[in-house]
């Protein structure tokens, strides 16, 4: 039988009830100085576990809330593909136009319906577009007040 | 509530998302910030900066971990890098000294003879807890935070890597000697001022 001490090692691992293979366990039925030093480990590591939940002593204050999505990601990718088919097929539409001028009188020229129907789809966008960045700017305005309102009130009361 | 749920209201600008979210994290940011820094008065900006950089980065955060540890990471880092600038020790050389280990036999000879006392138990009890905080104390800032993590705040080693960004041999390799201290720590301030 191998009498050398456990390594500092092992008997941690022996403590922590985490024995590799190979631990010669068995050892400390014959050692008093291992068993004392397992025994010690294990008071405190049970010590450890018991200790109080730490919690801060002091308010952690919010930072300024601005909302930091600008677009919701579903609502993001519905609106640029939405754009996307529509720029494409109003191009197509124009292109076609423009070469198989097959109801114009004058060839070589997009027909003023066509023109105006790009101008609109166009509009449309950019009003969307304008749309989200005046949410946008109204959420943050709103979010730096409410948060100005709370230091304020934390500071008067 | 899940992460995911907390992060979207956080995201949104929701106001008590930011309470929620600090009442949720507050046990292991304040494990590390307790156990690093030695100086009060620096702990309350420090955990300002914390959660705002925490904020601040949120939109960043994908879910690969969870929010407590990637939280417990930026506040491992915000400590380490503090304990850096002032140049405060960060870990100690391990010093093995022979001289101690028959000394260091009779104290814990003389500990667990009180802990097998059931008259002196709550004693004991009072006493181990003492010389428990004064060993975590003796201990260098990222040894006492290492040891508060995985046995106070059981987390595994994946969780505490992830957390310091030590290499998980390192990390053993570093639990193993900072618990060896703690235990000699531990003997030689139990009941100190009967010896």
């Amino acid at each position: 039988m191998n009498k050398a001490h456990l390594s500092e090692k092992e008997i941690q691992n022996i403590a922590l009830n985490k024995t590799a293979p190979g631990t010669r366990s068995g050892h400390l039925e014959d050692c008093l100085t291992c068993k004392n030093k397992v025994e010690t480990y294990r008071l405190i590591f049970e010590e450890l576990t018991r200790a109080a939940a730490p919690a801060f002593n002091f308010e952690v204050a919010p930072p300024e809330m601005i909302p930091q999505r600008k677009l919701n990601s579903r609502r993001l990718y519905v609106f640029i593909s939405a754009s996307a088919v529509l720029v494409f097929v109003l191009l197509a539409f124009g292109l076609v136009d423009y070469a198989v001028p097959l109801h114009s009188d004058r060839p070589g020229q997009i027909r003023p319906q066509v023109t105006w129907l790009i101008v609109s789809a166009a509009g449309v966008l950019l009003l969307g577009l304008l749309g989200e960045l005046v949410n946008s700017y109204h959420k943050k305005i709103k979010a730096i007040n409410g948060s100005v309102m709370q230091h304020y009130s934390a500071h008067i009361l | 509530m899940e992460d995911q749920e907390l992060v979207g209201l956080l995201l949104d600008g929701e106001k008590n998302a930011f309470s929620l979210f600090v009442k949720r994290t507050e046990g292991l940011v304040a494990q590390i910030v307790f156990k690093m820094i030695p100086i009060t008065e620096d702990r309350k900006d420090l955990v300002q900066d914390i959660y705002l950089n925490a904020y601040r980065n949120l939109k960043n955060f994908r879910f690969q971990s969870k929010l407590s540890t990637w939280i417990g990471s930026i506040a491992y880092h915000a400590c380490y890098n503090y304990l850096k600038k002032k140049r405060l020790l960060l870990l100690e050389t391990s010093q093995e000294d022979d001289t101690h280990t028959s000394l260091l036999e009779t104290m814990s000879n003389r500990l667990l003879d009180h802990s097998s006392n059931d008259t002196i138990a709550q004693i004991f009890r009072k006493d181990l807890a003492t010389a428990l905080q004064m060993g975590i104390d003796q201990l260098s800032p990222v040894y006492a935070t290492l040891i508060a993590l995985y046995h106070y705040q059981e987390l595994s080693y994946q969780e505490i890597t992830e957390i310091t960004g030590l290499p998980e041999g390192t990390l053993k390799s570093y639990l193993f000697r900072a618990r060896k201290q703690l235990r000699e720590h531990v003997l030689i301030n139990y009941k100190k001022e009967d010896l």
